[in-house]
């Protein structure tokens, strides 16, 4: 069924596939950039993938300007006027951010910093703040799971305050996203798990949520599908390159899709989750997206009754009763969850990943702040929301 | 054919009278929240959180109408209908959104998933400015308007809906109150 209306708006190019990133000099070209800063984290330089870029880069007309390399896993006010300070001083008048979704936000927020002229991020806080032409960036993702190099979203942390400021701005979109095989090979199968389980979450979130559409629709089938024919192999063999690049692929595509029909429940309470007790947020969306799907069963059920054939394939699909498919693609989800477990250890329970039962009800009360539970199409207040929580504990 | 050689303004009667539409409409959710959040015990317990002071505005692109609302001491306080400097800022990106909204035919959220309507300030208290939405019409809208504006009614006691309800109706609109 059609919504009455609906947005969809996906401005990135993208390169995806083997060398991707040697055409990195071409495209920066044609936005007039030649001295990019590179944005990363220790991590990504550790495992060379920095070395990996510059060698693809050499031979160009190009000069990195500068390397920004102490991005931490949360993303702050402090570290982006850092970088932007880098970015100054250096002369530069580009971004490549290579990391996973902590990196790619930073590079978001030096972009907010530098074509904004200002040091205050918390005066472009919220939605459609933003005026300014941005620096043209180039986003290389290392993990395959947040979507963010084709996302208009950025979460930054603010120290002071402490709180986790959303920008979302049509101008936050990276220029180009660039997925390349030699980027993800060295992702460790517990990681490749919980990312995997992120883009799940992201596509079956935009395929039932509020705005779902057509478009975004497609998007999201499409990256459960590569999700569930490929997260198996990728995770018992790392090196496998084309399953590195169905997941790659299949994040991307979930991003695309939630940017424009946004998350709902799952990630309102994943969010809390990770802030209050610190769990990694793919493993939040895993333990909780099943959990979430029974809750919205009332409102969602053909959605997911739909979503039976990516999430379970063909056979599966043509032998569930309809009736009973919405259930099935729960089910699935769970089985899914249960493989991960025995192949990597993924925690399946919120206890099992070290959450405190006494900050349940902390968590209930952050979660019911979340922007996610506007687009949730079941509304749930702070008892449901732990009702939810104790069953995930 | 004169009057359409470019450039010329574009000028609609249509859209002069849902402005007054929507101003009036504004008039009566600033009022009616007023009366509420005096009143209803779950809307002040959401407001508590918000200090003194505490400004949203709604406003419609590109020149208003405007609704300002101000946290009293504990209770919102309708701040009159002209643009202020606020903590939070609701914007209906045209009028045709604001009137599809004021007059029921979409909800809140629906409108926000829709990218209709943008928000400037704090997440956590633009939800719970959505929450307190909620309930002000539920108050304003009978059951059966409401339902379709509202994912799920505010459980509030058939008593003190229809108490609050009278106050709004009678005393919170016209008067203030």
């Amino acid at each position: 069924m059609l919504p009455p209306y609906f947005q969809f708006y996906n401005p990135v190019k993208i390169l995806s596939g083997k060398r991707a990133l040697e055409n990195i000099p071409f495209e920066l070209e044609l936005l007039d950039a030649r001295r990019p800063m590179i944005v990363t984290d220790g991590g990504v330089l550790q495992a060379g993938l920095v070395d990996v870029l510059t060698a693809a880069l050499g031979g160009s007309h190009l000069t990195i300007g500068a390397v920004y390399d102490r991005t931490p896993p949360d993303s702050s006010n402090v570290v982006v006027n850092e970088a932007a300070a880098l970015f100054r001083e250096a002369g530069c008048d580009s971004l490549i951010a290579v990391g996973g979704g902590s990196v790619l936000d930073t590079a978001k927020g030096v972009n907010i910093v530098i074509s904004e002229g200002t040091t205050d991020l918390m005066r472009f806080i919220g939605a459609d703040r933003l005026t300014k032409p941005m620096m043209p960036m180039i986003a290389i993702p290392t993990t395959a799971g947040t979507g963010s190099e084709v996302t208009l979203v950025a979460v930054i942390a603010n120290e002071e305050k402490r709180c986790k400021m959303l920008f979302t701005s049509y101008l936050l979109f990276p220029r180009v996203a660039v997925l390349d095989p030699r980027m993800t090979l060295t992702v460790p199968p517990r990681i490749t798990a919980f990312t995997a389980m992120d883009a799940l979450t992201h596509a079956v979130e935009a395929y039932s949520c509020l705005q779902k559409n057509p478009l975004s629709d497609a998007y999201a089938w499409a990256a459960i599908d590569l999700v569930r024919r490929y997260v198996v192999s990728a995770v018992m063999d790392g090196k496998n390159e084309e399953a590195r690049m169905a997941l790659a692929n299949a994040a991307l595509m979930a991003g695309c899709a939630f940017s424009n029909s946004m998350v709902g429940l799952v990630h309102g309470i994943g969010h809390a989750v990770g802030a209050i007790s610190r769990v990694p947020h793919g493993l939040a969306m895993a333990i909780l997206l099943p959990w979430c799907m029974e809750y919205n069963m009332g409102k969602c059920a053909p959605y997911y009754g739909e979503l039976l054939l990516p999430l379970a394939g063909p056979d599966e699909y043509l032998n569930t009763d309809p009736e009973k498919r919405a259930g099935s693609s729960v089910a699935a989800v769970r089985e899914l969850n249960a493989r991960l477990n025995k192949l990597t250890g993924m925690p399946l329970t919120l206890k099992d990943c070290g959450v405190k039962r006494e900050s349940l009800p902390d968590i209930a009360r952050t979660a019911l702040g979340d922007g996610a539970l506007v687009f949730n199409p079941e509304e749930s207040d702070y008892e449901e929301i732990l009702g939810i929580l104790r069953k995930a504990y | 054919m004169a009057s359409m050689q470019p450039p010329f303004g574009i000028k609609s009667p249509a859209m002069k009278i849902k402005k007054i539409l929507c101003s009036v409409l504004l008039f009566c959710l600033g009022r009616g929240f007023q009366t509420v959040s005096g009143t209803d015990p779950d809307v002040r317990r959401e407001i508590e959180a918000w200090d003194e002071g505490f400004g949203i505005l709604f406003e419609v692109a590109p020149d208003g109408p405007f609704l300002s609302l101000r946290k009293g001491k504990d209770r919102m306080l309708f701040a009159g209908m002209k643009s202020a400097d606020a903590d939070m800022v609701v914007r209906f990106k045209n009028i045709e959104a604001a009137f599809m909204v004021l007059t029921a035919q979409s909800g809140t959220p629906r409108a926000f998933a829709e990218h209709r309507i943008s928000v400037r300030g704090h997440l956590p208290e633009a939800m719970r400015l959505i929450r307190c939405l909620n309930y002000v019409q539920y108050y304003l809208f009978p059951a059966f308007i409401a339902r379709r504006v509202i994912k799920r009614l505010p459980p509030i006691p058939a008593g003190r809906l229809f108490r609050g309800r009278a106050r709004v109706y009678l005393a919170g609109v016209p008067l203030g109150l």
